[in-house]
């Protein structure tokens, strides 16, 4: 198994008489290059679970395991090297870094700008039909392009796993389809962990996980586009 | 340049930085302008007295003459060249700062040749008096230009500025007839110039220092040297305490002008944070951009002092024979205490702010 999740809670103001468990009881087990979905209404612990996942957020109790090693066994140099070597992160908001341009977003990254990584960059742009904006600045693109640089930013490292927050959330209906058949094509070469609330961007999806107030209801392992 | 170098920030975001690089381009002017003027009365101070008296030493006349053995002794000390009748006053210096004076030997003309080649001073205009003369002065460019004093100009009421001479050594001469008459009488009555050997003019002081004190009165190299040291260091002290107050607040400005920068970039520093870059790495990044910054703002102020003064002196001060010396290692290096302790003390606040940097949070957008 790529990740594993057992018992695994996340409980906010710990140690206050009023907690709330943002996950409840976790379980689950994800393989390796499989497109997983995690779908919920707002607030339900979608991004909190991505989190824990990644490492970016430490469990009250029980643990994530990544390639068979709890994260929380990990200290906060080694998580980050996970995230930098294995990971990589899309989140809602594109975050790209306002004084540098497209090319260089991509490549921070990796923070490298050898003639290799700058070609590896303008193919990942151009196959997500920007690379004419590569020296552009972030300001410059509209908020798709942005979305489809910060795509390509979390690719440039090669990734293990694609952790996705809400991608499509500031995209329109064309461009989120669009970004999804890309982040698809990646498929065979990094497990993708996508977190919305819209169902048909998951409908390519391997396994969907649903949560309901912090727990899993159900774990749909045929993708919504067999039901 | 990798994407995230350093160089890379400061290059890109130049109206960001340039509060920092000109804050501390004007810290360094402040500082390092003033001490520079103090440098050009402590210099000439140097020149005016230090630097002729590391070949000669002056004895003068206490309560009684210097006796006929006295004056042997020193005649014929290993050290000393020679012995030259001589009496000693001053001519007045205006500074940048106030006044200073200027020795003004009394000599026989004959020794002024003689002396001059000794200091290397060159002749600039006239002609050095010679023994048919009467009395006359002989005034280094410095002095003549700081006076407003010119060739034939009559100085004492009727004594006629003769020469004027230049070279590193400011000193100024007068050639009185009556030192002509007896010599002797005159160095037991006045004092005299002892000449030291060359290289031997420590052993000469230590060996004067030894003489009879109710006869003569030694100012020497080591006199000189205490009297400057006396009279510069309240001017340093001042300048010392401008530096602080400059380090002061220029570091809590900048601290919390980068506080400031730190908070509009905590979604860039998020953002790298959770793509796996850690706080070590980002508070490097932090701190060789304050670096940058200072290292910028420390030439800026350095070429602006430098070119400050190159312009005043070319304009005003070479004339009035007042240059400040542009070039000095000291203060070059007392100033660099201000881009070290600015870094320091600017860089806390951004670092205690990226220390509270949680990623989630800024990715979520609870705290932009």
């Amino acid at each position: 198994m790529l990740f594993e999740c057992k018992n695994l809670n996340l409980v906010y103001d710990e140690g206050k008489d009023m907690q709330t468990y943002a996950l409840k009881n976790i379980n689950l087990s994800i393989e390796e290059n499989k497109f997983i979905g995690i779908i919920g209404p707002s607030g339900c612990g979608k991004s909190s679970l991505l989190y824990c996942l990644s490492g970016l957020k430490v469990p009250s109790t029980g643990s994530a395991y990544y390639k068979n090693i709890s994260l929380k066994t990990l200290d906060p140099n080694e998580k980050s090297s996970l995230r930098k070597n294995e990971f990589g992160f899309i989140f809602q908001k594109h975050f790209l870094i306002d004084y540098m341009t497209v090319m260089e977003n991509v490549l921070a990254a990796i923070n490298d700008n050898s003639a290799e990584s700058k070609k590896k960059a303008l193919a990942l742009l151009e196959r997500l039909d920007i690379g004419n904006v590569a020296d552009k600045k972030p300001h410059q693109l509209s908020g798709g392009q942005n979305q489809k640089v910060a795509i390509a930013r979390a690719l440039i490292n090669n990734p293990k796993v694609i952790f996705a927050d809400e991608l499509t959330a500031s995209l329109d209906h064309s461009n989120a389809k669009e970004v999804m058949k890309i982040l698809e094509e990646y498929k065979d070469r990094a497990t993708i962990i996508v977190v919305t609330h819209d169902e048909a961007i998951l409908k390519n999806a391997d396994e969907v996980i649903h949560l309901w107030d912090g727990s899993i209801k159900a774990i749909d392992t045929r993708g919504l586009a067999a039901l | 340049m990798k994407p995230l170098s350093s160089f890379k920030y400061v290059i890109r975001n130049k109206k960001k930085v340039q509060s920092l690089v000109l804050s501390i381009c004007i810290g360094i002017f402040l500082v390092c302008f003033p001490t520079m003027i103090i440098n050009q009365c402590t210099y000439l101070s140097k020149d005016t007295y230090e630097k002729p008296l590391s070949i000669y030493s002056f004895v003068i006349k206490n309560n009684t003459p210097i006796s006929d053995a006295t004056i042997n002794t020193i005649k014929n000390n290993e050290n000393t060249e020679k012995i030259l009748p001589a009496g000693r006053s001053s001519l007045e210096l205006p500074i940048l700062i106030g006044k200073t004076s200027s020795d003004l030997i009394h000599l026989r003309a004959a020794d002024i040749n003689y002396f001059t080649n000794k200091l290397n001073l060159k002749l600039v205009e006239g002609k050095l008096p010679d023994n048919n003369t009467l009395a006359a002065i002989v005034i280094h460019k410095k002095v003549a230009l700081s006076n407003g004093i010119k060739l034939n100009d009559l100085l004492f009421e009727n004594v006629p500025v003769v020469a004027i001479i230049d070279g590193p050594s400011v000193i100024n001469f007068i050639s009185i007839p009556r030192l002509y008459s007896d010599d002797a009488n005159v160095i037991r009555n006045e004092g005299m110039l002892v000449i030291s050997k060359e290289g031997k003019i420590k052993e000469l002081n230590n060996f004067l220092e030894t003489m009879p004190i109710d006869e003569l009165t030694v100012y020497n190299i080591n006199t000189a040297t205490q009297n400057d040291k006396k009279s510069t260091s309240i001017l340093y002290l001042v300048s010392y305490v401008l530096e602080i107050l400059v380090i002061i607040v220029l570091s809590i400005t900048l601290g919390n002008i980068n506080y400031i920068n730190m908070h509009h970039r905590k979604r860039e520093l998020g953002v790298l944070l959770a793509m796996g870059y850690t706080k070590k790495q980002l508070y490097k990044k932090l701190i060789k951009e304050a670096i940058i910054c200072c290292i910028l703002g420390y030439f800026a102020g350095i070429c602006l002092t430098i070119s400050t003064g190159w312009i005043l002196n070319a304009a005003v001060w070479s004339g009035q024979g007042k240059e400040i010396p542009l070039w000095d290692p000291t203060t070059l290096l007392l100033t660099l205490f201000i881009p070290v302790f600015v870094i320091i003390f600017s860089v806390i606040p951004a670092v205690k702010a990226l220390k509270n940097t949680d990623c989630i949070e800024i990715i979520e957008g609870t705290t932009l």
